[in-house]
């Protein structure tokens, strides 16, 4: 009989394992000097609690408790730590600066991990720009120290989709069909169907809105709607704000859709050579807070390890390597308990040392000693 | 270097013609080619020439940068990548239809559980789906034409160009899905990260489409 793993599902082999924790622990560093305080929320909660968050996002491993109610493993981190930030962080004072790393879990994942791994931030309770600006520069810091090289960030606001929409005189139904238009970046379509509804034009202007800090000039004397010209100035706000922290890497791309996505403000996404998707991404949820409680302003990035540790192997860099233990003590039957004695006094003089029976099959080891 | 993923077969020729006219490809030689990638390191690209089937799957995967395939074929891989451009060339449209004998004028005479056959089952059942019928759909890989006449289903959804064939073969169209041609996609990733060389090639193709 042969024990497979599920599909979607990974064993870390010790070399991976060990280059994992390196990554990790670099993680725990970068986001720990920004003053972000880690957090570690249940692997899995009431449904109803991880429901709160995005809706595109109903998928999930979920099961029964002993009373009927249904629990889920947890899909995203940023919903359970709205939850705990409003009930048993209620009281501390504001903002809060939090951080997460671990495992997520979705099932309809075709042909990728169910099982994955994410590390992030989360600023809440303070609404300025200079708050969205210090997750931006964060997220760049995070991608810059894990060493990822070439990467690319582009930002834009809920408001410059949703504003053109809102202005608009399209059907509800075509606003939808809009979207995902948008989201596909099928051009060709969208440009019908604003033709067929002779209205949204805005939407057709998009496409080409996508380049370096000038855009927003371009896309102020083009765009119409009213809405998409306040979330203009939106970007431009937090964009001076981020102007101390000296990135030059970053893009606007006011094509920009996230799937039914939490976001109220500004969004931003982030590609890693390597790697085929979005490898870091993040914005502002002014309103999921008010699920758990009081409204409350917050803003917050992830990145996913998995796609960093792709990346690192695209650019051939840190990767996987095997580490030894320092010692392998040799010894005889006779000799059992100095050789005990000895592994304890390496051990305690900071080396990795195990003991084997002379002989017999002996694992590698960087250095033997024999007694 | 970018990578583009070609599909082999009905789309091919008029691809090549398409590429050569926007100046992107010197000659139309690469459908007689025995390879399967083809480098034109003078301009700094790469073809894969795929079955079409795999050009969204390429894509997706980021293996190719930028794909060329029919509408019929994305559509039905439900693949996430972005659509930039309608070529307009390999048009045609994709239809139901039945056998001449059947007394059926539209699909929603098809009834409860029609059997339909199609090479494109999620395309098919989203169709009748959204247009309340239940449907069950068998799956073919070729000769759609002949479900009906040999009693297999009691319509298709195919694609047709001129109707010619499905005359041919006895039937007869009841419906429209949509209407297909030839798509420029790209992978999200290189999208981003590769975005002014495929600008290029996109306004390239975009002079020639118009």
């Amino acid at each position: 009989m042969l024990f497979e793993i599920p599909t979607g599902t990974k064993d870390f082999l010790p070399f991976e394992a060990r280059w994992k924790k390196e990554i990790e622990d670099n993680l725990h560093q970068i986001l720990s000097s920004w003053g972000y305080q880690q957090v570690i929320t249940p692997t899995y909660e009431y449904l109803n609690t991880l429901a709160q968050g995005e809706q595109s996002r109903a998928d999930y491993f979920s099961f029964f408790s002993e009373d009927g109610d249904t629990f889920a493993l947890r899909n995203d981190f940023t919903t359970p730590i709205a939850r705990l930030s409003k009930i048993a962080l209620s009281q501390e004072p504001r903002p809060l600066r939090l951080y997460y790393m671990g495992n997520l879990f979705r099932l309809k994942r075709k042909e990728r991990k169910r099982e994955f791994w994410q590390a992030g931030a989360e600023l809440i309770g303070d609404g300025s720009k200079v708050a969205d600006a210090e997750v931006l520069a964060l997220a760049m810091d995070t991608l810059e120290k894990i060493g990822i090289k070439n990467w690319s960030l582009d930002i834009s606001h809920r408001g410059i989709v949703k504003g053109i929409l809102e202005d608009s005189k399209l059907s509800s139904e075509a606003k939808k069909n809009a979207e995902s238009l948008l989201i596909k970046k099928d051009y060709a379509d969208l440009k019908k169907l604003v033709e067929d509804e002779n209205s949204g034009f805005d939407l057709t202007l998009l496409p080409k809105l996508r380049g370096s800090g000038d855009i927003l000039d371009v896309a102020e004397t083009k765009l119409t709607s009213p809405k998409a010209k306040l979330a203009l100035m939106e970007i431009a706000k937090t964009l001076d704000a981020l102007k101390p922290y000296n990135y030059k890497q970053i893009n606007i791309d006011l094509a920009m859709v996230k799937d039914f996505s939490y976001y109220t403000g500004m969004f931003f996404e982030a590609y890693a050579p390597g790697v085929a998707r979005v490898i870091c991404t993040g914005g502002r949820y002014d309103k999921l807070l008010s699920n758990f409680g009081a409204t409350e302003p917050a803003v917050g990035f992830a990145i996913g390890i998995d796609e960093v540790m792709d990346s690192l192997v695209f650019q051939k860099k840190d990767t996987a390597s095997i580490s030894l233990p320092d010692l392998g003590i040799l010894y005889s039957q006779e000799n059992y308990e100095e050789a005990v004695a000895v592994a304890l006094k390496k051990r305690q003089g900071g080396l990795n040392v195990f003991i084997a029976l002379e002989n017999e099959s002996v694992p590698p080891a960087k250095e033997y000693i024999k007694i | 270097m970018l990578t583009i993923a070609l599909p082999k077969g009905r789309l091919m020729d008029r691809v090549l013609h398409l590429l050569k006219k926007a100046e992107i490809i010197e000659t139309t030689g690469y459908a007689e080619s025995r390879k399967l990638i083809i480098e034109d390191p003078k301009a700094k690209l790469r073809y894969i020439l795929a079955k079409p089937t795999d050009v969204p799957t390429y894509v997706e995967h980021g293996v190719a940068d930028l794909g060329i395939v029919g509408k019929d074929v994305l559509r039905e891989s439900e693949r996430l990548v972005y659509e930039l451009l309608d070529l307009g060339v390999g048009k045609c449209r994709m239809i139901v239809a039945v056998s001449q004998q059947s007394n059926l004028i539209q699909i929603q005479e098809l009834g409860f559980s029609a059997k339909v056959a199609t090479k494109y089952p999620n395309i098919t059942t989203d169709f009748f789906r959204s247009h309340g019928i239940q449907s069950e759909i068998i799956e073919l890989n070729g000769s759609i034409e002949i479900a009906p006449i040999i009693g297999l289903a009691d319509a298709i959804v195919d694609i047709t160009e001129t109707g010619t064939t499905l005359k041919e073969n006895g039937l007869r169209i009841i419906g429209d899905v949509c209407s297909i041609s030839a798509r420029l996609i790209a992978n999200h990733a290189s999208y981003k990260l590769h975005y002014k060389e495929l600008q290029d090639i996109l306004e390239k193709l975009e002079e020639v489409c118009e």
